[in-house]
């Protein structure tokens, strides 16, 4: 006891470097995991081949990862064709409580007209958008990817 | 009381540096930049954006790419990370037949914790395969209509001035 008495202050302050450690790593990671992304049909399905004039339903789900305090989050799906041109951006945004998960779905129609092929969907999980956050955007989660096939 | 002073310049030194991280982790340069000013439907934009700190390349730094069609609504978004250059390129495509991409300049913004840039393109229409047509009124056009077709024209007119000559001499006759 007598130790932990001389060097308390030293226990202290590495407890304390600990901390501010531990603060400075959390502010640089993700705050929310994408834990899946799946395509189904309008009923609910999975799916993963389409025609083309066919909707789409893609299912997000997400979980918090901070375990203090709630987090507002701008959720954002992007559909690429075969040759990478956006053939729909949606989005969708809400408050996600400590530990919390969610799933969101987004539906979108391939066009009538449409090239067939493998067409990527990406997800991104951001706290807003970038031209209206500026040097305050942050990205939530690392970006997650999935694709279909689109036949004629 | 070695041990106490030493735990307080330790904390000190620990605050301070803390603080110096906090305040520099927010001072990068960002540019953003196209490979080209003026791009055709379905042609591939390339962007690249470089983050510096104190005129150094930073790695490891996530970047937001927003791209704004002329109307002001969202067309490409997407997330990236720097290299070893303080480097992270995108690209997309300007529409295709399917989904015709609108003309005029859209804004390119790029983000990142601590720093933000914007930059402009413009699509614009493409020039028609084998000459320039341009904007022609409709007594230009008659004009064109008869120089264009003037010989048949007076071949006409001089076809009916014989006719009515060779009537009008016929007619004479029979008085």
């Amino acid at each position: 006891m007598k130790i932990f008495e001389k060097w308390k202050y030293l226990v202290f302050t590495l407890f304390l470097a600990f901390i501010l450690i531990s603060l400075s790593i959390l502010a640089n990671t993700y705050t929310i995991q994408i834990v899946s992304v799946e395509t189904t049909d309008m009923e609910g399905n999975p799916k993963t081949t389409f025609k083309c004039g066919e909707f789409v339903v893609v299912k997000v789900t997400i979980k918090s990862l901070l375990t203090y305090e709630a987090q507002d989050y701008l959720l954002i799906v992007e559909v690429f064709n075969p040759h990478d041109v956006v053939i729909a951006l949606g989005f969708t945004s809400g408050s996600l409580a400590p530990g919390e998960q969610v799933s969101t779905g987004y539906g979108f129609k391939i066009p009538e007209c449409c090239t067939p092929g493998t067409f990527t969907i990406k997800v991104f999980v951001w706290n807003g958008w970038p031209a209206a956050l500026g040097e305050n955007w942050k990205a939530l989660s690392a970006p997650d990817t999935t694709t279909i096939t689109v036949k004629t | 009381m070695k041990g106490k002073i030493f735990s307080i310049i330790l904390l000190l030194i620990l605050l301070i540096t803390t603080m110096i991280q906090t305040l520099s982790s927010v001072s990068y340069v960002v540019t953003v930049e196209t490979n080209k000013v003026k791009y055709y439907r379905y042609e591939t934009v390339y962007i690249t954006v470089t983050i510096t700190e104190n005129g150094n390349p930073v790695k490891g730094v996530i970047v937001g790419i927003q791209v704004d069609d002329p109307d002001g609504n969202p067309i490409y978004v997407e997330q990236g990370t720097t290299d070893d250059n303080g480097k992270v390129s995108f690209h997309f495509t300007v529409g295709d037949p399917c989904c015709p991409a609108k003309h005029g300049w859209y804004n390119v913004t790029a983000s990142t914790p601590g720093g933000k840039s914007t930059t402009k393109f413009q699509v614009v229409p493409r020039p028609p395969v084998g000459g320039k047509i341009e904007k022609i009124d409709k007594i230009e056009l008659l004009s064109l209509l008869i120089v264009d077709n003037l010989g048949p024209i007076i071949l006409t007119v001089a076809i009916i001035f014989v006719i009515c000559c060779i009537i009008k001499m016929f007619s004479h006759k029979e008085k």
